[in-house]
């Protein structure tokens, strides 16, 4: 029994001291690398190029464009030719012809017993008959021709023509307009004798003329015959009206289809002193303007010789519609890929020209049949609009004088550098022109010099170079994909001691002489697209004498502190393949360029070890230590590092295989079990 | 409430015992509970604060660590039996089932430091992690015995086997058999060297009885007994357990160089590439797991004793005696003499010798001891208190030290044992 109440108690308070398991924590301390790089000088300047030599010796190399000269203007045509106006004084009218027949068989039917004492187709003596017409009126209908039509220059022409057997005499004849009784001419013909016609003409010059007008014979005597004379009521009198040399000021007619103008001429282009003789056009349109206020659909027939197409050349007709409110009718043409041939007309006399083309222009009424009224101040109004822009030009381009500049190129090698010296053993300034003109050029410097903004240092090129002269071919066409062979010159300086100052700007103003010797035996040629190109070349070979040279380095990054591990310190570990000594600064920055922490504060890397040729022997490894104590978000590491070459007063020369390496490690404390 | 328990754990609770004493009673069924844990190096203090958490101060870790040798060994076992014995006659039948949680750790002392402190501390040296092993078992066992007493003129010889049945339940392990870490000045490099192997059963479902493997043990004893001395020469738990195809298996052999995230221009630096270059390296280091079956081994124990009677005032009589434990950490070689000093050697436990002797009074039998080696290698001093005769109640621990060093302890264990008779 007391065996098992001991049990029993122990059980108890075996259980009642029960403990509930729970993780333990603790700090751990551990050190780790971050990051590894290997870095050699191409990777410190990476913004530039390098080139390298079979020695590994590094030249560092700076280029960027230096001009771009554009030549379009030069080339590209934008006139306005054919200008004219033709008004209505240009319209031709057709003479009005009008006949009227009276047979000798209708006077017989007048005269009471005529037929019977006079029939058809028998010999009979006709007797004297005075006044056989008296005040008779003859109706002339000229509505097939026009309704009404004002003068200001015609005349009346009357034919009489008498198919009677015996003579006619004291005719007397006027014609009037129908409605309004104007009198518009009288004719007196004393004496016609048989089988004769007799004519008279009036000018109506100012009279206005209506459609329906009135012939009164107001006299006609019929002369007796000489003797019996064969009856054939078929003879006749026939009058004829015309109106002939017709002037209008203003006319509702019937207007046939006709030319209103013709005009064939040569225009020649304003190309300053250049003397062009073919253009090629890249692409270009011809633009046709008309203003019509003519009734009638008028058309151009515009043809331009000079403009061809796989040896066709342009012509064109176009229906100019008559003008609404004013509005001027354009027809546009266009031109991509046609020759214009500046050498004026073919055949010409005097022979060819040059900058001259030659278009023929014609401007027609189209007749639509339709009754229309036109009047002196009506007119078609037209001129043409040529603008093109070449793909090439041929001839000469003329002797002209291009400035360029004055012009300030950024230099950007030297941006990083804040301040310090820097020797260099040598360095070379070039400019590569390449001219694809088809003209002699010479170029000559007005000004070159180098500007450092913070120290306000200027370093010119000197005399010698700037009182240079440099002469550069003419380009020669070939075939192909880009159909000129340039010519180009490299314009080489020593700028040393232009590139110590460290520069951020180039200035520079530049002449440019084409054609300075005058024409050549050789036509020039000129492509828009392919004019001048000019670059500027800065090498730098690494043969240098640093002396506190400054560097400054942003990064943007985004580093943000991890809540699980606290960094405490981080180690900067250099293996430095370099001559160079450096003393670095590195501080962080939050996004609102608050600086948050300096990391690394003067402190000091050594430089590789060299022998007597300053050539490197040996890594030196650096290793540099920074307390890390901070929360804040970092956005940017600026670096500023100072330089001085080993040994100090030596030139000395940077090789492609010189590295750096460097790693960064971290000593990083880590609660374990939280 | 610790400090309650010890006194209670000596006074109330006596012994424990390697291999029980079925000579108590003819017929009998008992129930022992047993915990132990042991080390050769770290303390209580140690366990409880892995155990019952807690801030971990610098002077706490440089404590054990000045406590650790080169090798260091945790053992530790929870488990509770039910044995039934039947005498009769020259015959004898055992039968027991017990729930066994076993955990065994070895490590070097270099393992711990940089648990602790981590690595800062020791740039330029080559920390040494081989033979490091980590074992967790847990697993049912079903034991079936017979013993047979053979009377050789005035003398007995006893001979008694065992086989048992193991369900495994759960089985993790961990072993680098060589492994090095180096930690460059400044930490501009670290290298890392290890051949490791790794085993887990499948825990998607974890069950305390799930079966996830099966094995067998074995057990041999003889008993010889002469002039009333006893010599016992014994082989127990000689078994291994075959975990399923769902078991993970890790194997590597590999080293491992960082410097750093490799970055081509370092003014070109941003926190992207950090993360791109991550990703590369856990790829490269990326472990891949493959399925498969592993065999993992229990704790043997092989040992001799003799017991040994004393006409004493005190004492009645003595057991004087030694055990061996093997067990190989991995199943890779086969059966061989390299094989069994490779179980002896990486059981992590010295040849333990101890003496014990007997003493009644008037109201329990006292059995006191004293001891060698064990996972604590070191000495050590039991007792074990018995209360009843035909419902023994033996309540006793290994480690009577314990109670005096307190958080200086390398060891606790306790024991209780409750039968009864008929």
């Amino acid at each position: 029994m007391k065996n098992k109440i001991f049990f029993f108690i122990c059980i108890i308070l075996f259980s009642a001291c029960k403990h509930e398991l729970e993780k333990p924590t603790w700090d751990v301390d551990l050190l780790v690398p971050l990051i590894h790089s290997q870095m050699s000088i191409n990777d410190m300047l990476s913004d530039s190029s390098i080139t390298i030599n079979e020695d590994g010796f590094i030249t560092l190399v700076f280029q960027q464009d230096f001009i771009d000269f554009e030549f379009d203007t030069l080339v590209n045509i934008q006139a306005r030719t054919d200008e004219k106006t033709t008004t209505l004084d240009s319209v031709v009218f057709d003479d009005v012809t009008i006949a009227d027949t009276a047979t000798i068989g209708e006077v017989i039917n007048e005269i009471p017993f005529g037929t019977t004492l006079f029939p058809d187709g028998t010999m009979r003596t006709i007797p004297a008959i005075p006044n056989i017409a008296n005040e008779d009126t003859i109706n002339i209908d000229a509505s097939e021709y026009f309704e009404t039509m004002t003068l200001y220059n015609g005349m009346l022409k009357m034919k009489l023509e008498n198919g009677y057997p015996t003579d006619i005499s004291n005719v007397s004849l006027s014609l009037i307009n129908a409605v309004n009784q104007n009198l518009i001419a009288t004719f007196i013909f004393p004496l016609i004798p048989s089988g004769t016609t007799v004519e008279d003409s009036v000018d109506i010059s100012g009279q206005t003329l209506d459609e329906n007008l009135l012939a009164i014979l107001h006299n006609m005597d019929i002369n007796a015959s000489n003797g019996p004379v064969l009856i054939d009521y078929s003879d006749a009198i026939i009058t004829t009206i015309t109106i002939a040399d017709i002037g209008l000021l203003e006319a509702t007619a019937f207007f046939p289809e006709q030319q209103l103008d013709s005009n064939k001429t040569e225009f020649s282009f304003d190309m300053k002193s250049a003397r062009l003789t073919e253009i090629k056009i890249k692409e270009g349109a011809v633009t046709i303007n008309a203003l019509s206020t003519l009734p009638d659909t008028g058309k151009i027939e515009y043809n331009i010789p000079s403009l061809t197409k796989n040896g066709v050349p342009f012509t064109s007709v176009s229906v100019i519609p008559p003008t609404i409110n004013g509005e001027m009718t354009k027809i546009e043409f266009n031109f991509d890929g046609y020759l214009l041939d500046l050498t004026g007309q073919e055949g010409r006399l005097g022979g060819d020209t040059v900058n001259t083309i030659y278009t023929e222009s014609f401007t027609f009424i189209d007749s639509t049949g339709e009754l229309v009224t036109i009047n002196q101040t009506d007119s078609f109004y037209s001129f043409t609009d040529f603008d093109f822009v070449a793909e090439y030009a041929r001839g000469f381009l003329g002797q002209d004088t291009l400035v360029v500049g004055p012009d300030e190129t950024n230099i950007t090698i030297f941006n990083k550098i804040l301040s310090g010296n820097l020797d260099l053993e040598t360095a070379k300034l070039s400019f590569n022109i390449k001219n694809y003109l088809g003209a002699d050029l010479q170029i000559k410097f007005d000004q070159l010099s180098t500007y450092n903004s913070n120290t306000n240092t200027t370093v010119s090129a000197g005399f010698n170079f700037l009182s240079q002269i440099f002469t550069i071919e003419s380009a020669t066409e070939m075939p192909g994909a880009i159909p000129i062979d340039p010519k180009s010159i490299d314009i080489e300086l020593d700028a040393k001691s232009m590139l110590e100052i460290l520069p951020n700007k180039l200035k520079s103003k530049m002449n440019i002489y084409v054609n300075p010797g005058g024409t050549g035996s050789a036509a020039d040629f000129l492509y828009p697209a392919y004019t001048i190109n000019a670059s500027l070349n800065l090498e730098i070979p690494l043969s240098i004498i640093a002396n506190n040279l400054t560097l400054v380095d942003t990064n943007e990054v985004e580093i943000t502190q991890n809540e699980e591990v606290e960094i405490e310190k981080l180690y900067l570990s250099i293996k430095n393949g370099i001559p160079l000594d450096a003393t670095i600064n590195v501080m962080l920055y939050d996004e609102f360029d608050n600086l948050i922490d300096t990391l690394f504060n003067n402190a000091n890397i050594l430089s590789a070890k060299v022998d007597e040729n300053n050539l490197v022997t040996q890594s030196t490894t650096s290793t540099l230590s920074a307390s890390y104590n901070n929360n804040e978000k970092i956005r940017k590491v600026i670096t500023v590092a100072k330089f001085n070459t080993v040994p100090g007063g030596s030139f000395v020369k940077i090789y492609s295989d010189y590295k750096m390496d460097i790693t960064l490690s971290a000593k990083l404390r880590k609660t374990i079990g939280n | 409430m610790k400090k309650l328990i010890y006194p209670l754990l000596v006074f109330i609770f006596p012994v424990f015992s390697h291999a029980s004493d079925t000579t108590l009673t003819n017929n009998s069924i008992s129930w022992k509970s047993e915990i132990s844990l042991e080390s050769n190096s770290l303390n209580m203090d140690f366990a409880n604060r892995m155990l019952f958490g807690g801030y971990i101060n610098e002077s706490q870790k440089n404590s054990w660590i000045s406590k650790l040798d080169d090798n260091n060994t945790i053992f530790s076992e929870v488990s509770n039996t039910l044995s039934f014995h039947r005498n009769f006659g020259d015959n004898s039948f055992f039968f027991s089932i017990a729930d066994r949680n076993l955990a065994k750790m070895s490590f070097t002392k270099d393992l711990m430091k940089v648990a602790l402190f981590g690595n800062y501390n020791y740039q330029g040296d080559t920390l040494h992690f081989d033979k490091t092993n980590f074992t967790l078992d847990r697993f049912q066992q079903i034991k079936l015995g017979y013993g047979k007493i053979f009377k050789i003129q005035e003398n007995s010889l006893t001979i008694s086997t065992a086989v048992s049945y193991l369900n495994g339940n759960h089985h993790l392990s961990f072993t680098a058999e060589n492994a090095s870490f180096y930690t460059a000045p400044f930490g501009s490099s670290n290298y890392l060297n290890y051949d490791m192997n790794a085993f887990a059963t499948d825990t998607a479902n974890f069950k305390y009885f799930q079966n996830n493997g099966n094995g067998f043990a074995f057990d041999f004893a003889i008993n010889f007994e002469s002039k009333n001395k006893k010599y016992t020469l014994y082989l127990t738990d000689l078994g291994y357990i075959n975990w399923k195809e769902s078991a993970l298996k890790y194997n590597t052999d590999t080293s491992f160089s960082f410097s750093g995230f490799e970055i081509e221009n370092l003014l070109d630096f941003n926190d992207s590439i950090l993360e791109a270059e991550s990703d590369k390296y856990l790829e490269d280091i990326y472990i891949k797991a493959r399925k498969g079956t592993v065999k993992s081994y229990i704790p043997a124990n092989f040992g001799f004793k003799m017991e040994t009677p004393l006409n004493d005032l005190y004492f009645s009589k003595y057991i004087v005696g030694f055990n061996l434990k093997w067990q190989p950490n991995q199943d890779n070689k086969l059966l061989s003499f390299e094989k069994v000093l490779q179980g002896f050697y990486e059981s992590g436990y010295s040849p333990y010798f101890y003496l014990k002797a007997f003493t009644q009074t008037k109201y329990a039998l006292l059995i006191p001891q004293i001891a060698i080696g064990g996972y604590s290698q070191k000495l050590s001093f039991g007792i074990t208190t018995q209360f009843g005769n035909k419902v023994p109640i033996r309540i006793g621990t290994h480690h009577l030290e314990s109670i005096f060093k307190r958080k200086e302890s390398n060891s606790l264990s306790v024991y209780l044992q409750v039968g009864v008779k008929f």
